[in-house]
């Protein structure tokens, strides 16, 4: 199974961009996150390319036989840096150490550029990144509401993503307004909802 | 990081304070504070440079259907024209929300 967020590997030979090729100097492994959305045909995935830029990305379709791999954001949480020494002192290097201790045995993961790094050690992390925080919940009760209370600080400092089955909320609206609609992404575009669940 | 400015005339005011949205990536907050003139002011913060035009253009689009007179703030983390328009539509509902 694949959802936005997951990182896929494949072979540069499938971008049909070649200037793209050049243009982000890509080696023959490419790392691609899937994009919420959907294909413009079913064989097809929808990916962002990284940058070398902050917030450069660049939108394309892959086909589904291309991929060599899926990563999933909560398959590496217990990963460090290939760079760890020189990072430890990175904001978002040091919330991720804070996540992985007081979220330990709840479904979580790391997205945006640190979870970029850890999946393919390429660097991507600065010491402005910020922390992309996901918590996958199927039902209300599967948010680790206590631990968000007990830490309200540490939450305050970055973007929490809830993912569900349905698409992905920011956890910060939720928790200001849970009984009200908010906005919810998902494959068909961004919708204002109170149906978040399923 | 731009600030943008817009002013739109309008006549109809609006009763309360209200707050929607986030600052996150791909979202935007809007703030809305009631006010005794027959205009709307708007100040649009946004981490994406160059969209004064887009920007316009979705505010123009909103007043003509919505001619509220209010001071806004908006907080822009980067959001579509889409999700901008969503957000807006949002504080409307929040606007005729009685509780």
């Amino acid at each position: 199974m694949k959802f936005a967020h997951d990182i896929v590997r494949f072979n540069q030979a499938v971008i049909q961009q070649r200037e793209l090729v050049r243009q982000l100097a890509l080696s023959k492994q490419v790392f691609g996150v899937i994009r919420r959305g959907l294909p413009s045909q079913p064989d097809l995935v929808p990916i962002g390319l990284r940058g070398i830029a902050r917030n450069q990305r660049f939108a394309l379709e892959i086909p589904t036989t291309a991929i060599q791999a899926i990563i999933h954001p909560w398959e590496i949480t217990k990963r460090e840096s290939f760079r760890a020494a020189e990072i430890a002192q990175f904001p978002v290097y040091e919330q991720y150490h804070v996540a992985q201790k007081i979220l330990a045995g709840f479904k979580w993961g790391v997205g945006g550029s640190l979870g970029f790094e850890l999946t393919s050690g390429i660097q991507a992390i600065k010491p402005t990144s910020d922390f992309d925080l996901l918590l996958y919940a199927n039902a209300p009760t599967e948010i680790p509401l206590s631990v968000i209370i007990k830490n309200r600080l540490f939450f305050e400092q970055f973007d929490t993503q809830v993912i569900t089955l349905k698409g992905g909320f920011a956890l910060k609206e939720y928790l200001r307004t849970p009984d009200k609609k908010i906005l919810l992404k998902t494959d068909t575009g961004p919708i204002l909802t109170k149906e978040i669940w399923s | 990081m731009e600030q943008l400015a817009y002013q739109y005339q309008t006549s109809q005011p609006i009763s309360k304070r209200v707050h929607v949205g986030v600052v996150g990536s791909g979202d935007l907050e809007i703030l809305m504070f009631p006010t005794d003139k027959s205009e709307s002011t708007v100040k649009v913060r946004t981490g994406s440079d160059g969209f004064d035009k887009v920007w316009g253009n979705v505010l123009t689009r909103f007043f003509d259907r919505y001619p509220i007179s209010a001071d806004i703030v908006i907080n822009d983390f980067g959001a579509t024209p889409g999700v901008v328009y969503l957000r807006l539509t949002q504080a409307m509902e929040e606007l005729a929300d009685e509780k």
